[in-house]
């Protein structure tokens, strides 16, 4: 087993549990496509950083994809409490919008720099197989800053995930969390963009609560069990890329998820049906 | 002793006006009922009391803090498909006064059994709460209010959707609530139990319209002037006037 093969798996493993641990907060808001939408509105930050900067270093083009993405969705929840906007639509013209806007601006890179322009291209579909190990670090990182977030907030998590008035009632600062879910999902997406691309990076904040959700009966349990499935995914699809050459490893966590869930969903409806039938 | 006063109290939902110059006061103890047509402005003027919700302008005095009020939203504010327990609701608001690392005190483990067994839910109490009917999601509501132990209880048509024993069981609950000293603000809408249920009134159409001792206000000239409908033609009403 080769050194880079563990790099990427520790890395991959880090972005996918994180993703999975936000994607229940994610499901139970009835936010799914919010990681879609920051996904999405990475691309114009990041294009728009290395037009001012001029410079293609990872963080300095990161922290402006972060910043778009922020921006997209802080937009969002005023737009979805409007009661004249339904929220699917708002959710869908941002979505396609900000990344839109993201391949103008790179249509207008590729006409003033064309050498310089290929590395974003990275982005669009992500490439698993050169993570380098100080990312790996940084996916490290980002992973234990968010899990520290979580911890001590866990019992006011539950109850503002559950009924927010409540948990406004009882003296929780509710903005602190919506912030903080806000930053976590923008550096999750972050770490996922590159390795998986901006299409993909949505399914990791939407699937892996999702499969876990029949089989749980509690929060914790419905964290843990995303955060695992998730990792599974991770190191499945990062086993079969490595077996045949030039097979995709984003893509293929994205589809081993997608087969988890079928397979998940199929338990369950057999399992209720016997159970009916009994 | 008044526990609320408010005053001139304006609010509205972008186009649609909910209050206009409300005044009123609730005094310390007892049940106060929160009365009046649909739309009135009652589940407001209860949000605005425990400060979820800020007037547009207008003043109001407390006695208490929100952290001493326990505030029974109507169960269709949340998601019932959430992956907890009866106990695990019950225990929510308590769960957040104990650090993750340290284990749960046993006065929060007596309260929620208590007020578990006080709203007939023990045996329910290991069960997913979207397994639950209607009127069980409500008692779970009134169980999480109780087990808090404030000195401040506020409802909003806790007896929606919840059968006639239970109703008067749960009734009975808050009595005994009331009779500790503690008070009960109750948004309601069944007219018929108004006198046997409530000391005080506060009898809303988007204003204020009577705020008082239930002997003192109750009449059925109000009710003509609220409703629009007398208390002896109830049910030859249309089904739209009665709230």
């Amino acid at each position: 087993m080769n050194s880079s093969l563990i790099g990427v798996a520790i890395g991959l493993v880090f972005i996918a549990t994180l993703a999975g641990i936000l994607s229940v907060p994610l499901l139970l808001r009835r936010q799914a496509l919010s990681g879609d939408l920051v996904a999405h509105a990475l691309l114009p930050g990041l294009v728009g950083a290395f037009m001012i900067t001029g410079i293609k270093e990872t963080s300095i083009l990161l922290m402006g994809a972060v910043f778009t993405a922020w921006i997209a969705l802080r937009l969002l929840s005023p737009l979805q409490k409007h009661p004249r906007i339904k929220s699917d639509g708002a959710m869908a013209v941002l979505i396609s919008g900000a990344y839109a806007l993201g391949v103008f601006m790179l249509s207008l890179l590729q006409k003033t720099e064309n050498a310089t322009q290929a590395g974003l291209d990275r982005y669009l579909l992500g490439s698993a197989a050169a993570l380098q190990w100080h990312e790996v670090l940084w996916a490290g990182g980002i992973f234990l800053l968010i899990v520290g977030g979580i911890l001590p907030n866990v019992s006011a998590l539950q109850l503002w995930l559950f009924d927010p008035d409540q948990a406004k009632m009882r003296g929780i600062n509710t903005h602190r969390l919506e912030r903080g879910l806000e930053i976590g999902i923008c550096l999750a997406v972050m770490m996922a963009v590159q390795f998986v691309g901006i299409v993909l990076a949505a399914a990791l904040l939407i699937a892996p609560a999702l499969i876990a959700r029949p089989w749980v009966n509690s929060l914790l349990s419905l964290w843990i069990g995303a955060a695992a499935i998730s990792a599974f995914a991770a190191l499945t699809g990062t086993w079969i890329s490595f077996q045949s050459p030039g097979m995709p490893t984003g893509p293929w966590i994205v589809l081993s998820l997608a087969i988890f869930w079928v397979i998940s969903y199929a338990f369950w409806y057999s399992k209720r049906i016997i159970f009916q039938a009994k | 002793m008044n526990l609320f006063s408010f005053n001139s109290i304006d609010f509205q939902y972008r186009q649609v006006v909910a209050l206009t110059q409300a005044s009123g006061s609730i005094p310390v103890g007892g049940i106060t009922g929160i009365i009046g047509p649909n739309g009135s402005g009652k589940s407001t003027l209860l949000k605005i009391l425990c400060g979820l919700l800020k007037p547009a302008s207008g003043t109001i005095e407390t006695q208490v803090l929100p952290s001493q009020m326990a505030y029974v939203a109507q169960r269709q504010t949340v998601d019932w498909d959430y992956p907890a327990t009866v106990k695990e609701v019950v225990e929510m608001p308590l769960a957040i006064q104990t650090p993750w690392y340290k284990r749960k005190p046993q006065s929060q483990v007596e309260s929620v059994h208590q007020a578990l067994a006080l709203t007939g839910l023990t045996d329910f109490a290991d069960r997913q709460i979207q397994a639950l009917s209607g009127g069980q999601q409500q008692r779970v509501f009134i169980a999480r209010a109780l087990a808090l132990n404030l000195p401040v209880l506020l409802l909003d048509e806790p007896f929606a959707g919840v059968d006639a024993p239970t109703e008067a069981h749960l009734f009975q609950v808050l009595k005994t609530v009331a009779e500790q000293g503690k008070t009960v603000v109750m948004v309601h809408h069944d007219l018929s139990a108004i006198p046997l249920y409530f000391d005080h009134l506060i009898v809303l159409k988007n204003t204020v319209i009577a705020n008082g001792p239930t002997a003192k206000v109750w009449n059925p000239d109000l009710l003509a002037q609220v409703f629009g409908i007398s208390l002896f033609q109830k049910s030859n009403a249309p089904e739209e006037l009665i709230p």
